[in-house]
């Protein structure tokens, strides 16, 4: 008895020391970050670094929330996520209902172009992207960078949201129909109030993308004051002036916030609807 | 007199105008773009030079009569092959160990998601930093307990650079796979562990007889997705290392890219899109087929 008690002892203590190591290795990086930010540059140059930091220097973020580039990326970022995600959200709605309620033959071909949509590679379409784009004369837009960031984050939301409406019984509209209410109403009166979990899913999903976006910004935009942050942080801070560990930290760190925020308060949402939608296809 | 439409014609006008939205962005964004890339990539046309006229396949004869697209293709594969394996395997493990009846579970769970809430181009800055040559931490790291003997410039080392980009690619993917493998794991019924430890089971056997057939699905469309994306991944090969050094980390992403934007070849550059394209639809076709055959039995 007192041999399987030890047994199990141990073995849980190794479930605890391997899962310790992990999550070091993984958090360490982030730490690191955050660590980084707060020292000044001629700190940061000197052996061994400061495992915890003494010296306080917050003078890198003061740079940051002064520097007018910098705002106007974020700015520019902030309107390209939450347009892309409103813009997804809307249009998830719709075609996730249309394709969770009614089946015929233009349904199945929409449902297989998002499923292979997914598989395009990126920087293929950006080229086409890039020449349509200018001929049109809308590269330096802001809406260029809403559209692209949209549908990519399209296939899997409306995906996500048409299995969210299959679980919803078609009895509820039915009985609203009875009553005389137009498709339209049923729709936003009835269902989308009962899928909140489902769109608050597609909306982080949507914001991280656009947030994320590297690519199109880098390309489908030139002028400064259109920039976003991904291609700006790599063009201020990844080039000549690249000894600026302690500014190019602070700014990271001020441009992860947003959506570290978002994640720790949203988290369950987006675990959710990322298991249902990614997984169960 | 009123215009009545039948239930079945209104149905489809109702669905018709869902539809539309949906099918005029991926028109505008999917299709339309696609298909300018093909057109284009027949011809020369480049920003100096506009002419879109037919160039008898000259791109794609030259592409596949040079060594510069094989070795992209070898990288990309390279990369995605230990990407994708490094990040199943850890997920998996990690999945497992936060499965286990642990005290903060779910505290543990949230924390190990962190790195996925962080921006791609974050997550370049801060390698950029950790693999800095002469102040970076993992070199101090690595000198000071005597696993190396001097310094080495991680990124700019044709031995090291497409490791250390993996390395960041695994740091910011493992924790979704994790999610994913273990929603697959919350799914099983305890039922079987039961009956499985009645019958005798090991733990390990256990694993590897009831929980990993359970699981397969989840893997197979999990792997899929990380393929698909890691043959795309265009930030942390450019933010990093920019396909260098001596195009030791150029990926078909950055050959595409330089072709197109750095030498403004958008001809070209769309063939090899287009090469890439029928890759990835012959390799997703073989997948799912090979998947399939494999659970049938």
């Amino acid at each position: 008895m007192d041999r399987v008690k030890y047994l199990l002892f141990r073995k849980e203590g190794l479930t605890y020391v391997a899962l310790l190591v992990i999550m070091v290795g993984f958090l360490f990086p982030v730490y690191w970050m955050f660590v980084t930010s707060l020292q000044s540059n001629s700190e940061l140059m000197k052996l061994p670094p400061k495992w915890i930091p003494f010296n306080i220097d917050l003078s890198s973020y003061v740079d940051i929330l002064k520097s007018s580039v910098f705002l106007t990326f974020y700015k520019n970022t902030f309107l390209v996520a939450a347009g892309a995600t409103v813009m997804c959200i809307i249009v998830s709605i719709f075609a996730g209902y249309a394709l969770s309620r009614f089946r015929f033959k233009g349904s199945n071909l929409i449902a297989l172009l998002l499923l292979s949509a997914q598989m395009f590679p990126t920087v293929t379409l950006v080229i086409g992207l890039y020449s349509q784009y200018q001929k049109m004369n809308l590269l330096n837009t802001l809406f260029v960078l809403v559209l692209a960031a949209a549908s990519t984050a399209l296939p899997f939301s409306v995906m996500l949201m048409r299995t969210f409406f299959n679980s919803i019984s078609r009895e509820l509209e039915e009985a609203a129909e009875i009553d005389g209410a137009s498709r339209f109403r049923v729709l936003f009166t009835v269902i989308v109030p009962l899928s909140k979990p489902g769109i608050m899913a597609i909306a982080i999903y949507t914001f991280l993308i656009a947030w994320d976006d590297f690519l199109f910004g880098l390309t489908l935009v030139s002028d400064l004051d259109k920039r976003t942050l991904s291609p700006g942080l790599s063009l201020t801070f990844l080039g000549e002036y690249s000894y600026n560990w302690s500014g190019a930290t602070a700014a990271a760190v001020t441009a992860t916030l947003p959506l570290l925020i978002a994640f720790l308060f949203l988290q369950r949402y987006m675990v959710e609807g990322l298991t249902a939608g990614g997984v169960k296809e | 007199m009123f215009f009545r439409l039948s239930r079945t014609q209104r149905n489809i006008a109702f669905a018709t105008v869902l539809l539309l939205p949906v099918f005029v962005i991926m028109m505008l964004t999917i299709i339309a773009p696609l298909v300018s890339a093909i057109a284009l990539s027949f011809s020369d046309y480049s920003l100096m030079d506009p002419d879109r006229s037919w160039n008898q396949f000259r791109n794609y004869t030259e592409l596949l009569g040079s060594s510069e697209f094989y070795h992209s293709f070898g990288i990309t594969l390279t990369y995605v092959a230990a990407a994708v394996t490094i990040d199943l395997l850890l997920g998996l493990l990690t999945a497992v160990l936060l499965n286990r009846n642990i005290r903060m579970r779910s505290f543990l769970r949230s924390l190990f998601m962190i790195p996925w809430a962080i921006p791609t181009i974050v997550t370049a800055l801060i390698f950029l930093w950790i693999y800095q040559p002469d102040y970076g931490v993992l070199n101090y790291m690595m000198t000071r307990s005597g696993l190396m003997s001097e310094n080495v410039s991680w990124l700019q080392s044709m031995d090291w650079a497409l490791a250390a980009i993996t390395v960041v690619a695994v740091f910011r993917q493992t924790p979704l796979v994790s999610v994913m493998l273990l929603a697959g794991l919350q799914n099983i019924p305890a039922s079987l562990y039961e009956a499985a430890r009645i019958d005798g089971a090991s733990g390990w056997k256990m694993f590897l007889h009831v929980t990993l057939p359970l699981i397969k699905p989840v893997i197979t469309s999990v792997t899929l997705i990380m393929i698909v994306n890691n043959f795309q991944m265009f930030t942390l090969f450019f933010t990093l290392t920019n396909g260098g050094p001596a195009g030791s980390t150029t990926s078909l992403a950055i050959l595409t890219y330089e072709t197109a934007f750095s030498r403004y070849e958008l001809g070209k550059g769309s063939a090899i899109g287009v090469i890439w394209l029928i890759l990835l639809f012959v390799f997703s076709v073989l997948f799912t087929r090979y998947m399939n055959r494999n659970s049938e039995h």
